[in-house]
């Protein structure tokens, strides 16, 4: 598995996403990209949907991408990859490519839980072979901050306004994640932004796995979650603390919870960070609370349920062979010994009210 | 016809002042029109907000390029756009010092420049952006609209925003006003008179804009086509510095910098590039040692933020 | 025993033809052609193209990739995403597949992606109707796509030939619409001569997209324009495909070389002396000539023009090919609620405005186009029976007008 290191090395040496970029102060989507990308050997291509990551990169005639990348629009970005899949088996066939190739595409939550859907199911039946990672930001944040499907009860956004009448979205989000594994194909996993080490480990087995992988990943937006840009790993790392967001991956059909937040923290210490929640904290609105921490008490269940289902079968020989990835290529030197993120999160005595990572 | 262009980063209200003096303007008698233009940016980026007045119905839908009034409210745009483009000698440059940045120079302009203190004041004023001190101090040197006209006009555009934030706008759009009107006393001596006509600006039909044809078929960009664009420009007064004998090269503020503004070489961090950061201040959040400090910009670091002493605060 | 119906001329030697629908002529050329990746979606009457085409793959007989998406709309990006990564791909749609297309038409000229679709001309819905006309070829008319119609299988099959070769044309590089009539050519076997395989192979020659995405360049494909860039991007799109009048004319000229068949952008049918000429393209062109035929023998002048390449349209060769024409009927298989269908309007901004020139909307929704009812149209215009710029009808055999 690749730990910081190795990723560091790898970016330096094969720089994949530049700086320049017209992302906002404090996204969440650089990290997850360069995340996504250094985690991967070989060379790489990227298919990118119609996104705040699409236009903010790619403003002509600039471009921060330094992989082979393509935007057609929106709603088709399995449609495209698909394409492309199917001229790189051709060239490979053909010996046009000496070097096997990962295609990459990113789509955000709108592309792909709401008007992208269509294509990424056809994709994933075919059995077409990328990785599919979709940043979730739980809303159209590209044009300025609409309800998706992807929006979880309670939020209020432009489109689902919180006002006297309303409390924000009434319905809870759409798991994408069960839709997506009902596919049956090889790899699906949910990770967050800020848990860089587990989502790295989830894209070296969407790697390794052959055919469709499928990583959807909580991303940070602080203008539409309205927090402030320096609480954006505090904010995912929350949701997942909160037990909002599991951090899981679907194996050949098995769950598993690949972190165990603990101890238990109410949901409400997420909600009160940010500002598409702050009408759920007036009088009245206890109920609305309540139902959000029941959502995601239910959730877990179902979750925990699955992953202890599934625990003979990830002892089993059969699915250790998911965690003999080879990792990165090692090219880099300690300057003062291991201190690790391991090592900071045992550590309270660096956390001082700050982010404890 | 009178032509004033905002100029802004998203988030500070550029769109919102444009439409706050066309509200204000309306209520004075005269015909407005108020639009933004907008790019692929997100808050922080570059933008720009028109307004239009005239004593007839406006008709125009064009790009104002040769403005009466020209208000900047963030100096350190004044790098990153040309805000003085078709600006002429009977000009207003109304700039925000805000956090001043001694380097920006203004030397060439051709019009009268005001500079305002109007972080300080919309600071005191209890508001959160600079954008409606400004539109007072721009009412104030126009004549009009009154600041009463611009205090309701303030009710209408932020309707939607708590009490306590119209109240702060209120109280920094009057104070906008006052800072204006004493202004208009010093700026007397110096400004050429311009008396605006009703309907189209010969200026506006003189520019000559021309484009640029593109050789690449299909809009295809190679990696090195274009140079990079800085964003270093998007921070807001403040920037990260860091005491390298606390760093232990964790590399979690490389990991979570959006912008790729920490410099690392090998697995040791070096430093941050300041051509880059945005000042989301991310890297300070996720420092498990507090090696990193966000530090005023004018604060003296090395070249990539190193910081000699340990602040106190 | 003497036969009572009889040929008085006994048969010739057809054994280099082959009957086979127009649909399966399409199939043939792309089975040759033997494209990478061929995305595609079900829509009648497209339908045999593909049919034909996987049994061809099943049975060994091509390599091609039929990728079996989950809509037209998916089947064009994917077409893009397989062209533009350096390998060649074609498609194949009609009527609301062609539709739900269309967005992302645009985006292949724009992104210059050299595809091939071939279009089984059919209606738009509502109500909803599977038969032939022009209807959802227009939608894609400013698209940036060249469009080609056919008269005849034996034309669709030649022309996906010849489409091939021009869509990747270095000075092109744009998607190219063979459109041949829904039923009436897509369903219609008529004697086809085929090409041998290893000319049609020599003809197209190996795909070489100039700039593939995965190569070690590392292209950004279909980035984000400004209002500062957009117009200009725009504006060498127009202009590449102003390149395909001439480029069209070379690669015709190639396929004439190997065929002995020849193609223009416009054709002309009988019109050298011709007084009143029909202005039409597609399937009932053919139909348009034995009408010519008929009345040429009764002593009418009546000529036809036959429009072959509608988009870039040749302005130039209409003008030329109408100069001498003083009364002209324009068929157009397609409406335009509010205004007069495009054909009209192409050629009405065409030619010199001394002829007389008027509409006829017919076919719409596969209505057939009988031999009486074109007669009709060239008999009323040489009767000067319609006012000019009138706005007509062939709903049967009788022109039909609003006096």
């Amino acid at each position: 598995m690749a730990n910081i290191k190795e990723m560091a090395s790898h970016s330096q040496q094969n720089p994949r996403f530049g700086s320049g970029h017209s992302l906002c102060r404090g996204c969440g989507i650089p990290s997850i990209v360069r995340t996504v990308l250094s985690s991967i050997p070989g060379p790489v291509a990227v298919i990118n949907a119609t996104s705040c990551l699409e236009v903010a990169t790619t403003r002509y005639p600039f471009t921060v991408w330094k992989v082979p990348w393509i935007h057609v629009a929106f709603e088709n970005s399995a449609a495209v990859a698909s394409g492309v899949e199917a001229a790189y088996h051709a060239l490979r066939a053909r010996g046009e490519l000496s070097e096997a190739m990962t295609l990459v595409v990113f789509a955000g939550d709108g592309g792909t839980y709401d008007i992208g859907l269509q294509a990424l199911s056809g994709a994933l039946e075919r059995g077409q072979r990328f990785i599919y990672v979709c940043y979730d930001n739980e809303a159209y944040m590209n044009t300025g901050i609409q309800r998706s499907s992807a929006t979880p009860f309670g939020a209020s956004t432009t489109t689902s306004p919180a006002g006297r009448a309303a409390m924000g979205k009434p319905e809870p989000r759409k798991n994408i994640v069960e839709i997506v594994a009902s596919h049956r194909i090889p790899y699906v996993a949910q990770a967050a932004m800020s848990h860089w080490q587990d989502l790295s480990n989830k894209v070296q087995r969407a790697y390794h796995a052959e055919g469709p992988a499928f990583i959807n990943v909580l991303s940070a937006c602080p203008p539409g979650w309205g927090h402030e840009p320096r609480d954006a790993v505090l904010v995912v790392r929350l949701a997942v603390d909160s037990r909002y967001w599991p951090l899981v991956e679907v194996i050949e059909g098995r769950w598993r919870l690949t972190y165990q937040p603990a101890p238990r923290i109410p949901v409400v210490k997420w909600l009160a960070l940010q500002g598409r929640f702050r009408h759920l904290f007036q009088a009245g609105q206890e109920e609305s609370l309540e139902k959000i921490q029941a959502i995601i008490d239910d959730e877990w269940q179902r979750v925990k349920k699955r992953d202890e289902e599934s625990a003979s079968w990830f002892a089993s020989e059969e699915a250790g062979l998911w965690d003999r990835v080879p990792s990165l290529p090692e090219s880099w030197e300690p300057r003062l010994g291991e201190p690790m993120w391991e090592h900071f999160r045992k550590d309270s005595k660096h956390s001082n009210g700050r982010v404890s990572l | 016809m009178l032509e004033i262009r905002f100029h802004g980063r998203g988030g500070q209200g550029a769109k919102t002042a444009s439409q706050l003096l066309a509200v204000a303007f309306l209520d004075a008698g005269r015909y407005p029109q108020a639009f933004p233009e907008y790019g692929p940016e997100r808050s922080g980026a570059p933008m720009m907000a028109y307004t239009r007045i005239d004593e007839q119905p406006i008709r125009l839908h064009a790009a104002i390029i040769a403005p009466d009034v020209v208000v900047v409210l963030d100096p350190a745009l004044i790098r990153e756009q040309n805000v003085t483009e078709g600006l002429d000698s009977q000009g207003l440059l109304i700039v925000n010092t805000g956090r001043s940045d001694p380097t920006i120079s203004l030397s060439d302009v051709e019009g009268s420049v005001l500079m305002v203190p109007a972080d300080e004041i919309a600071q005191k004023a209890g508001a959160k952006h600079a954008n409606t001190v400004m539109v007072g101090v721009l009412a104030a040197l126009l004549g009009e609209p009154s600041v009463d006209q611009l205090v309701t006009a303030v009710d209408e555009v932020m309707a939607l925003l708590p009490e306590s934030a119209r109240d702060h706008n209120r109280k920094s759009v009057q104070a906008g006003y006052t800072y204006g009107v004493s202004a208009l006393r010093v700026l007397d001596d110096t400004r050429e008179e311009r008396r605006v006509q009703s309907g189209l600006q010969s200026s506006s039909a003189a520019v000559a804009v021309e484009g640029t044809p593109f050789a690449r078929p299909g809009a295809m960009i190679r990696p090195d086509d274009y140079p990079v664009p800085l964003t270093g420009g998007w921070r807001m007064g403040k920037k990260p510095a860091v005491h390298l004998d606390r760093c232990v090269n964790c590399l979690l503020c490389w990991q979570f910098c959006p912008d790729g503004a920490v410099i690392i070489q090998g697995n040791m961090f070096l430093g941050f590039d300041y051509d880059f950061c945005k000042g989301c201040e991310i890297c300070d959040a996720v420092c498990p040692t507090q090696a990193v400090h966000m530090v005023s910009e004018t604060t003296k670091v090395g070249a990539w933020g190193e910081l000699k002493e340990v602040p106190t605060s | 025993m003497t036969p009572r119906i009889f040929f008085h001329n006994p048969g010739k030697d057809l054994s280099h033809l082959r009957v086979m629908t127009g649909a399966q002529g399409v199939a043939h050329a792309m089975r040759q052609i033997d494209p990478d990746v061929f995305p595609v979606y079900p829509i009648t009457p497209q339908t045999p193209i593909i049919q034909t085409l996987s049994q061809f793959v099943a049975d060994g007989l091509c390599h091609t990739h039929i990728l079996d998406v989950e809509s037209e709309h998916s089947a064009m990006s994917a077409a893009i995403g397989a062209g533009l990564a350096g390998a060649r791909a074609m498609t194949a749609t009609a009527s609301q597949g062609l539709a739900l297309m269309v967005e992302i038409i645009y985006l292949a000229a724009s992104l210059r992606a050299p595809i091939v679709i071939a279009v089984g001309n059919r209606a738009l819905s509502g109500p909803i109707n599977i038969h032939g006309d022009h209807s959802d070829a227009m939608l894609a008319r400013d698209s940036g796509a060249i469009q080609i119609f056919a008269e005849s299988a034996e034309e669709a099959y030649d022309l996906t030939l010849i489409a091939t070769k021009l869509a990747e044309h270095q000075e092109v590089l744009l998607p190219v619409m063979v459109g041949l009539d829904g039923f009436t050519i897509t369903h219609s076997a008529e004697a086809v001569d085929l090409l041998p395989d290893s000319a049609v192979k020599d003809f197209v020659g190996p795909y070489a997209y100039p700039f593939p995405l995965l190569d070690e360049k590392k292209g950004t494909y279909g980035p984000f324009s400004m209002p500062d860039t957009y117009f200009e991007l725009k504006y060498q799109q127009i202009e590449s495909l102003q390149n395909v009048l001439t480029v069209f004319e070379k690669v015709a000229d190639d396929f004439f070389h190997l065929s002995r068949r020849s193609y223009q952008a416009v054709e002309t049918y009988r019109l050298e002396d011709a007084e009143a000429a029909l202005v039409m393209m597609g399937s009932h062109a053919g139909t348009a000539k034995e009408v010519v035929d008929h009345m040429r023998a009764q002593g009418a002048m009546v000529g036809l023009v036959e429009i072959r390449l509608f988009r870039p349209f040749p302005r130039n060769a209409v003008k030329e090919a109408l100069s001498r024409i003083s009364k002209i009927a324009v068929l157009d298989k397609a409406s335009s609620p509010g205004t007069f269908p495009p054909l009209f309007l192409d050629v009405a901004a065409s030619i010199d405005k001394m002829s007389k020139l008027i509409s006829v909307i017919y076919g719409l929704g596969g209505r057939n186009v009988s031999v009486a009812g074109l007669q009709d149209v060239l008999e009323g215009i040489v009767a000067d029976r319609f006012p000019n710029n009138a706005a007509c009808y062939l709903f049967g055999n009788k022109v039909w007008h609003m006096t």
